[in-house]
């Protein structure tokens, strides 16, 4: 599975540099903007999306060759929702079990979930986890009794451990395949011979990560200093909440 | 911060990562799918515990809320989770709670497991029907229709592969537990060492 899609791609762009809690709050109003159902808010998000994508020089031609596990998923989807969704069948395709309405929300739902994939596959791309966890801190400061680094510290060990477990559970499948597991039916027995090394191998990582944190002296109790956002840094973030108004006052 | 805890907090971070990739193998069927997500969430319960098991479940609400692709069907975001589904993603938390705790009690008996296992899931639909019927205007009988009765068979399914899970990984996640607590100094240790000096 991915081997860069939802890790932090090191580079120099715009991007990059923007200051981690304006693209986590720029995060927040586009992922608001994808619960609308409406056309033009899933046009513009798309634009977005692109033009982003175009400023932060991620390598596409490998990012697409990774992401076959998210087409098929997507796939899945669309099939899913086209047969089983009732409605008026196709005219000029009648023996197709499909309806219009079906085709009509598998498209919207796969475009929906390809958008949210795509900005999270971007803003991890463009965020190194310190600069993630230290804006959590940021967030959560002046909440009383948090433990704002711990929960920044669990939340880039999550997004870590996401992708890692999708690497495991693909390295796997096909270690699985290769000792023609796979003609095995038995989802219990399946679940333990899948399963169980995926769990294992993470638990093995987890004393990886722990050893390593406790080699580096990770304490909770340092003083942290973050600094104010710079001025410049919040203007494109003005500018997307000015493009979002604009886009809900003309509907 | 002394091993033990650190342990804990990645372990807690890997049962959070692990609830969503469990979102990503779902069957949609209705307004609430079929995930695997529950399963590692009553794993989280009966290998972490109460206190961490909720904490799992509260991280991954958490990582979902910040717009990351983790809930079901790769959604994300605040709004999903005051959604149709908010309700089983509260579950999750009280479900991990319960669990752990129920579990905590005698972490080595199988019917404690399943007892625990069985009230974990009776949680999650005990917050999520009602929720649903709310959001969407449904009836009581016609939530409970849509919202509970297709995901019974699938969840007896997934109990039994949590509790089939935790039993195999719980032995190694002992022993590593006491290499960890015999090779570095405990908290407790620390304070008796300081007295001593």
């Amino acid at each position: 599975m991915a081997r860069i899609a939802l890790h932090y791609f090191p580079g120099d762009s715009s991007l990059h540099r923007w200051d981690a809690r304006c693209k986590f709050f720029g995060l927040l109003m586009i992922t608001a903007t994808l619960v609308q159902t409406r056309i033009s808010w899933f046009i513009f998000d798309s634009i977005l999306l692109a033009g982003l994508f175009f400023v932060s020089r991620f390598p596409f031609k490998q990012l697409f060759h990774e992401l076959r596990f998210w087409a098929i998923f997507l796939s899945i989807l669309f099939l899913f929702q086209s047969l089983f969704t009732p409605g008026t069948r196709l005219h000029s395709l009648p023996w197709l079990p499909v309806s219009k309405e079906g085709l009509l929300l598998g498209g919207l739902t796969c475009w929906r979930l390809g958008l949210i994939l795509g900005y999270a596959l971007l803003f991890t791309a463009v965020t190194r986890p310190r600069e993630l966890r230290d804006g959590l801190i940021w967030l959560f400061k002046p909440i009383p009794f948090l433990p704002g680094r711990r929960i920044g510290l669990m939340v880039s060990l999550t997004l870590r451990f996401f992708s890692r477990i999708l690497d495991h559970s693909e390295e796997v499948r096909l270690a699985h395949r290769a000792r023609m597991g796979d003609r095995n039916k038995n989802p219990f027995r399946k679940a333990k011979f899948l399963a169980f090394p995926i769990l294992v191998r993470s638990i093995l990582e987890v004393e990886e990560v722990t050893y390593a944190l406790a080699a580096r002296g990770y304490r909770e109790d340092l003083p942290i200093h973050l600094s104010k956002i710079p001025l410049p840094h919040l203007i494109p973030l003005l500018f997307l909440l000015g493009f979002i108004a604009m886009i809900g006052w003309f509907q | 911060m002394p091993v033990e805890k650190l342990r804990m907090v990645v372990l807690t971070s890997l049962m959070a990562a692990l609830m969503a990739v469990g979102s990503y193998i779902h069957v949609p069927i209705g307004p609430v799918p079929i995930v695997l997500t529950n399963l590692f969430v009553i794993l989280s319960g009966l290998l972490l515990g109460s206190h961490w098991g909720i904490a799992s479940a509260g991280l991954y609400l958490l990582v979902g809320a910040i717009g990351m692709p983790v809930f079901y069907g790769g959604k994300g975001g605040f709004a999903h989770i005051l959604g149709p589904t908010g309700g089983y993603l509260f579950g999750f938390v009280l479900c991990a709670w319960i669990t752990g705790f129920a579990s905590e009690r005698s972490p080595r008996r199988l019917t404690v497991d399943v007892l625990a296992v069985i009230i974990g899931s009776l949680i999650i639909y005990g917050l999520g029907v009602p929720w649903l019927k709310v959001i969407t205007n449904m009836s009581w009988s016609k939530a409970w229709l849509v919202g509970m009765i297709p995901f019974l068979p699938g969840d007896a399914l997934k109990a039994g592969v949590a509790i089939v899970l935790a039993r195999a990984v719980r032995p190694m996640l002992y022993r590593q537990m006491q290499t960890v607590s015999t090779l570095t100094p405990t908290l407790s240790h620390q304070r008796e060492r300081e007295k001593e000096q």
